[in-house]
């Protein structure tokens, strides 16, 4: 998603942590550093794009691997763009995450 | 063209997200009822469960459930949690619905317990302010005299104490021996001692069986040389209550003092059955037997009251084991 516009993405992204870090603000009790808004949505973005950039990492060696093995299989030469690929993993993944942080959020 | 297409297709996808996202919250929020919500949080108050409490708590209020109680129970959730903001936040809103006595005494509590962390006087002061407005609204309440003449206490402004104390007194409320018993506290930290029995033994005439007041008599004729009148009243308080440890170590001292070793010894002996790991009771144990040259025995108790954390008593069995 965003793949020629990736800044926009991260705006997304951002506003996204914003949405969550309101909701997690009213289950939890915040406190500490975490008091803090901007720190808290600094750590909550942070955090969704490693975990995400990790999961997208493990996901796209998988891929290839199963793509390797396909073509061995096959004999077949397939092209594909790693980046690309890699990218759609990542937006993916980050996008599931928030979904999944933010369903916990509203939920008593 | 591909450029463009991607782009529609993420902007519709983010877009689609935030329905979705939306509409769950709606759904969700619709499914919940108030009153499940207020017995959970009830439920959780009650056992103690602060964090969860105060959870359920506000989960009611942004669902739009005003109810005075409810502020209070979500404020007191948050003062035990310690953020005190938030209850400061809480118990504003409630002022505005319904101004009661109990909620400007919660503002002054949650000030005085600001004031503890931060050392700032500002925040006494702000407490004050709110406990006053408490009384004014119940001149029978207890708790704000109680904190106002502590908040004093600990500002040492102790006559401004003693006449937050005597209007409670004035306002005839029940139970007036602890006020008493406040009083006498007041004139003990300025020495004025003889002022403090005074008010000690009116807390004790309407109450007899004050402990406080009678462990703080016995402290008094100590501190008077009367160790006759002292250990009187630290009898009174076995008599009320034979499972408390203080009159058996504090009559202990007085023999110690006395140099009656052998008489401290039973006494500390008595104080140690009931609480056997005290490393003061363990360490003047420990002395009494090394006076009486019972050097084995001193050290046990030494060593006991080294385990726990008395320096005194490491001190002593250096010196101890230095010398034999």
């Amino acid at each position: 998603m965003f793949y020629k516009n990736k800044i926009l993405f991260f705006i997304v992204l951002a506003i996204i942590s914003l949405i969550l870090y309101y909701f997690i603000n009213q289950q939890l009790i915040l406190i500490g550093l975490l008091n803090n808004s901007i720190i808290s949505i600094s750590i909550l973005f942070i955090s969704i794009i490693v975990i995400s950039f990790v999961l997208s990492t493990i996901v796209s060696l998988i891929l290839s691997l199963i793509l390797k093995l396909y073509r061995k299989i096959t004999n077949k030469k397939i092209k594909y763009n790693r980046k690309f690929i890699f990218w759609l993993n990542f937006t993916i993944i980050s996008y599931i995450l928030s979904f999944i942080i933010f369903f916990e959020s509203i939920t008593y | 063209m591909v450029k463009n297409l991607n782009y529609k297709i993420s902007l519709l996808i983010t877009i689609l997200l935030f329905i979705i996202a939306g509409t769950i919250y709606f759904i969700k929020n619709k499914q919940y009822s108030c009153d499940t919500f207020l017995y959970r949080a009830n439920h959780y108050f009650l056992n103690e469960n602060f964090l969860q409490s105060a959870r359920y708590y506000r989960k009611l209020i942004s669902m739009g459930f005003v109810d005075e109680k409810v502020y209070i129970n979500t404020s007191n959730s948050l003062i035990k949690l310690g953020d005190y903001k938030r209850a400061k936040k809480y118990l504003k809103e409630a002022l505005k619905n319904n101004p009661s006595s109990e909620i400007y005494y919660l503002l002054g509590y949650t000030y005085y317990a600001k004031s503890q962390i931060s050392l700032l006087q500002e925040y006494s002061e702000e407490a004050i302010k709110y406990l006053k407005k408490s009384i004014e609204l119940d001149t029978k309440n207890k708790s704000s005299y109680r904190l106002i003449g502590q908040i004093y206490e600990q500002l040492k402004k102790f006559e401004h104490a003693r006449t937050w104390y005597r209007k409670a007194l004035f306002e005839d409320i029940e139970n007036p021996s602890e006020f008493y018993g406040f009083i006498a506290y007041t004139y003990f930290e300025e020495s004025r001692l003889d002022d403090a029995m005074k008010y000690y033994r009116r807390a004790i005439d309407y109450n007899k069986n004050y402990i406080s007041a009678y462990c703080s008599m016995g402290e008094i004729y100590k501190i008077k040389n009367d160790f006759d009148n002292s250990e009187k009243y630290y009898q009174q308080v076995i008599e009320i209550n034979s499972d408390y440890v203080l009159p058996y170590y504090k009559i202990g001292n007085i023999y110690y003092e006395k140099q009656d070793y052998q008489q401290a010894i039973n006494w500390y002996q008595k104080a140690l059955k009931i609480e056997n790991n005290n490393s003061i009771i363990n360490y003047y144990t420990g002395m009494s037997y090394k006076k009486l040259n019972m050097l084995a025995e001193a050290i046990k108790y030494l060593k006991i009251a080294a385990y726990c954390g008395n320096d005194d008593a490491v001190k002593e069995l250096r010196t101890i084991l230095e010398t034999f």
